[in-house]
This record gives C-alpha cells, sequence and structure tokens, in this order.
C-alpha cells in the first residue's frame, strides 16, 4: 500500500472518496448461462478494489460486463454517467483501461505496434511513463509479441492500458502462470501504479490482494456474498476458506 | 517452349483475377470471419458496369478503359458497403445466417442481371493494346495476361503497404487476431468491418472490369464460376492469409492451364479440385492459414 494512502488510513480518510463506479444489480449472460446474479458494489476513486473468489463465480465477467463484452442488465454507471447502451470502445473512450486475463497481446504485432494502436485519439500517449515503469518495452520495440514470455507479455498488457490517462483500470489476474520471481515483479509495479490510478482487479493470490487491495469485493456463485476494507475481510480466515476455499495463498 | 510460355503465362493472368476475387474475401474472413458468398455477383455487377461504360465506343482508348475500371470498382464497392450496412452488421455473429444471406442476395443479384440484360453474354469492346500481343521468347502473348499480373501485382504490393505501414493497417492485423480486444482499447472495430467489407468489393470489381477483359464479354454468370475457383485459392492459401491466397491462386492458374492444354480440356478443374482435396487432408488450415481457422 503507497505511504500516502497509508497516512490517509491513518487520519481516517479515504484516499480517493467517491464512487467513480457504481454497479447495481447486474445480471450477466453467456449464451443461456446466468453468470452474475445482481452483482452490486462501488469502486472508490483513487483506490484499489479486488474482487476475489473461487474459479467461475463471475469475477472475469464483472469486468468484461463493464465493458460491454457480455450480454448484461442491470446499471453500470462511470462517475455518474450510465453504461447501458454504449460499446465497447465508447467505454473505454471514457477513460477505462483493461488488462485481459490472458494478457490478449496481438502476437504478430511488435511491441511498438502494439503500444501504437492503444494510443487514443484526442490524447496524449504517455511514453515515458510506460518505459519507466517497463525499460524492456523500449529495447525490445521491435520484436513481435508472440516472441515474448508470459512476464513479457503481461508487462506489454499493462503498458498498453497504462499509455493513456484512465480513469479505471480493469485488471484481470495478472499474476496467473507467472513465475514467483515475476509475480513481485509485477505487484511492484501494480504498487507504484495504484499509487495514481483507481483499479478494479481480479486477483487470485491473497498474498497480492493483500498487498494492493483498499477494497475487497468477494463473489460467490454469481453474487457479492461479502465486501469491504481489504484488512477486515482478507483477515477473516474462516470466511476466505468458505468463499475462495483456502486460508493462505 | 514457345506454347509454354503462352500457356504459362496466360494461367499466371487466370491466377491473378482468381487472386483479386480471392484477396477481398481472405481480408474480409480474417478481420470479420465473414465468407461472403455474394462475392461473385458483386464482380459481374461490375463486370457489366464496365460493360456499360465502353459498349458504345467503337474503338474505346486506355484512357476509357480505365474509367471503366474506376466505375466497376466504385459500384462494386457501393454494393459491398450497403451490403456490410444492412445484412453483414444486423447479423453480426450470426455465421450460418450470414452466410445464406450473402448467397441468397448474390442469387438474387445475378437474376436481376439476367432479368434486364439477358442471359446471354455481351462482348465488351477493347483498347486495341488490350486485344494485341506481345513477344515474350518467341510466343506472342495477349496483352490482357500483363494487365491482369500487373493488376494483381498492384493490388498485392498496395494491400501490403496499407496493412504494414498506415493505423487502418494496424487495426486489421491486430482485428484478425482479436476484435474484442481491439474494440476494449478504445477503437471502433464496426468501422474496420464496414472499410474491410467495402475494400473487398471494390477488389471484386477491379476483377469484373479486367475478367470482362480477359474473357472478351459478360454474362450474368461470370461471377459464380470466379467465385468456386476464389473460394478454392480462399482455403488452400490459408483462411485470412492474403499472402497465402497469392501463392495459391498462382498455383492454381498454372496448373488448371497446364493441365488444360497438356492433358485434356476439362482436366484443369478436376486438378484444381484435386489440390483441395489434397489440403484439405493434408494441411487443413491451408498453405499459409492459423489453426484456429480451419474450414
Amino acid at each position: 500500500m503507497n505511504a500516502s494512502r497509508v497516512l490517509s488510513e491513518a487520519e481516517g480518510t479515504s484516499a480517493g472518496g467517491h464512487a467513480l463506479m457504481t454497479l447495481t444489480d447486474v445480471h450477466a449472460y453467456i449464451g443461456r448461462s446466468h453468470i452474475l446474479n445482481g452483482v452490486s458494489f462501488d469502486v472508490t476513486a483513487g483506490q484499489v478494489t479486488t474482487i476475489v473468489g473461487r474459479n467461475g463465480v463471475g469475477k472475469t465477467s464483472t469486468l468484461r460486463s463493464i465493458l460491454g463484452l457480455m450480454r448484461r442488465t442491470g446499471a453500470i454507471r462511470l462517475d455518474g454517467r450510465d453504461l447501458a447502451g454504449l460499446e465497447t470502445h465508447e467505454i473505454a473512450r471514457l477513460g477505462v483501461g483493461y488488462v485481459p486475463e490472458d494478457r490478449d497481446v496481438f502476437h504478430g504485432l511488435t511491441i511498438a505496434e502494439n503500444l501504437r494502436l492503444a494510443e487514443r485519439r484526442g490524447t496524449a500517449p504517455d511514453y515515458d511513463r510506460v518505459f519507466e515503469l517497463f525499460p524492456e518495452l523500449k529495447t525490445r520495440a521491435g520484436q513481435r509479441a508472440g516472441t515474448l514470455s508470459g512476464g513479457q507479455q503481461q508487462m506489454l498488457s499493462l503498458g498498453r492500458a497504462l499509455l493513456n490517462e484512465n480513469r479505471l483500470l480493469l485488471i484481470d489476474e495478472p499474476t496467473k502462470g507467472l513465475a514467483p520471481r515475476l509475480v513481485r515483479e509485477v505487484v511492484d509495479t501494480l504498487a507504484r501504479v495504484a499509487s495514481s490510478a483507481s483499479i478494479l482487479l481480479v486477483e487470485q493470490s491473497l498474498a497480492a490482494a493483500r498487498r494492493l487491495s483498499d477494497t475487497v469485493v468477494v463473489l460467490s456463485e454469481g453474487r457479492v456474498a461479502t465486501r469491504g476494507p481489504a484488512a477486515e475481510i482478507l483477515a477473516d480466515e474462516a470466511s476466505m476458506r468458505r468463499h475462495l476455499g483456502v486460508g493462505e495463498s | 517452349m514457345d506454347t509454354f510460355t503462352l500457356i504459362a503465362l496466360s494461367g499466371l493472368g487466370l491466377g491473378a483475377l482468381y487472386f483479386l476475387l480471392a484477396s477481398g474475401l481472405s481480408l474480409i474472413f480474417g478481420l470479420m470471419r465473414v465468407l461472403s458468398f455474394a462475392h461473385g455477383a458483386f464482380l459481374t455487377v461490375a463486370a457489366f458496369a464496365s460493360w456499360t461504360v465502353l459498349r458504345h465506343a467503337a474503338a474505346p482508348s486506355l484512357g476509357l478503359l480505365l474509367v471503366a475500371v474506376l466505375v466497376s470498382s466504385v459500384a462494386a464497392g457501393i454494393l459491398a458497403l450497403v451490403t456490410e450496412l444492412t445484412i453483414i452488421r444486423p447479423l453480426k455473429g450470426k455465421v450460418l445466417e450470414q452466410l445464406l444471406a450473402t448467397a441468397g442476395l448474390g442469387l438474387a443479384l445475378v437474376a436481376l442481371l439476367a432479368a434486364i440484360w439477358g442471359p446471354d453474354e455481351h462482348m465488351i469492346p477493347q483498347p486495341g493494346w488490350v486485344t494485341s500481343t506481345t513477344q515474350v521468347a518467341g510466343a506472342p502473348i495477349p496483352n490482357t495476361r500483363f494487365l491482369l499480373i500487373g493488376a494483381a501485382a498492384v493490388t498485392m504490393v498496395v494491400i501490403q503497404a496499407c496493412l504494414s505501414r498506415t493505423r487502418a493497417g494496424l487495426v486489421i492485423r491486430a482485428g484478425v487476431e482479436n476484435a474484442e480486444m481491439v474494440a476494449a482499447l478504445g477503437i471502433d472495430v464496426k468501422r474496420s468491418f464496414t472499410a474491410v467489407f467495402t475494400a473487398g468489393g471494390m477488389l471484386a470489381g477491379l476483377g469484373g472490369a479486367l475478367a470482362g477483359s480477359y474473357y472478351g464479354g459478360v454474362s450474368p454468370y461470370l461471377g459464380d464460376q470466379m467465385l468456386i475457383f476464389a473460394f478454392i485459392v480462399l482455403i488452400i492459401g490459408g483462411l485470412g492469409s492474403v499472402q497465402g491466397a497469392l501463392i495459391a491462386a498462382v498455383v492454381l492458374g498454372l496448373a488448371q492451364s497446364l493441365a488444360n492444354y497438356y492433358v485434356q480440356n476439362g482436366v484443369g478443374d478436376i486438378l484444381v479440385v484435386a489440390l483441395l482435396v489434397v489440403t484439405l487432408l493434408v494441411r487443413p488450415q491451408g498453405l499459409l492459414g492459423q489453426k484456429d481457422r480451419l474450414v
């Protein structure tokens, strides 16, 4: 957790304050399968809100629903603006960055082309910030993304989302499938990013969630089982065992 | 040797014609996962547009032929644009429905052309240069072959340049891999779909105008015959691969022409189908296709 956030909490105030995004009674579907069954929670501005839960409870579907990548009902508001009826690219242009579960970098494109593709019209791309966080993306700019290791692809996927000034970052399991050393690197980077961004994170690793989160939302069977301050929720081992099937990760 | 040169260059000309139709189909399938059965009809409409421009000229100039090519490409492009907006887009994600709808449109357009201008072939007047020959290694090669080969070569260069050097090309290359992620980056993929479908229609239009020159005439059924071979080129080259389509078009054009001449007329068509079967059995993703895009 960053220093300013620790200070804010010590003072009894929230680092951000207002609800940047509000989900109200969101239902989502894949074909005839009902994936989300009335999910409601807020994402506070300037904080990291982490969704945890067992596999298949709807964590990724929640992020995809926000982006309009799934058929959904209910209300999703970004800074008060209803996202209903907006297409995925329009939601992204409102300032929503996305780092998907499988990175989804474009394998046939070079690193430079992947980043160039992410440049948004009307905003100046912040290459300095991206290359400061991930110097390798600059030195390997001409390399095809498909030839990168899993960790390097994760850096590219994160870099792509950080190239623009986003109001909210949706980051889906950034440590999934990475070696322990790379997990530490990614979590360190996310901690730095979190100091200046609002993040809705999906994370299976409780250690990473503890390090990064301000607020935790626990999903179970497509519903919010519980939510609250990360320190409180993640310390409840009985609840973690019940909802995640683990005591520690 | 003279005969071989003539037949080989005629085969390359035929391959160039296949490529002009297949390249558009390949771009469309690569980005949109749509197999458009209306493209043969687009080619035919374009050929009739070319005939309309050239029919009253006793001895058309190369400039008028160029005008005919432009008119044909624009006509087919507009037809493709309307098709994308009114049929393909509303049926997005419904593969079978899109396939049936484009096939139905193709049949309807052919019936319409036959109703207006009759089912018979109409001769297209050509500029003197097009109907004359050029000596290559002692063989008199009809200039239409050079026209087609040149058009296909320029088309390939333009496609490659657009794909590798423009932002629109970058979006298409990325969209071929993962259109959903492109949208998540804030890019309106639907506009790319429309642009690519229209461009594919214009390529069919170019093919239609030049097919009229190659065959010397146009009938409502011209595109249907071409479409079958274009799809075979598409499958052998690899669905979604323009380079694969080029290689397959050259191989098929040469094999078809040489077999038809040196073995027996008609054997070339059988050979093309045999090559298709072998490809499907040995390498179902085609020459340069990806394994997740099997037929």
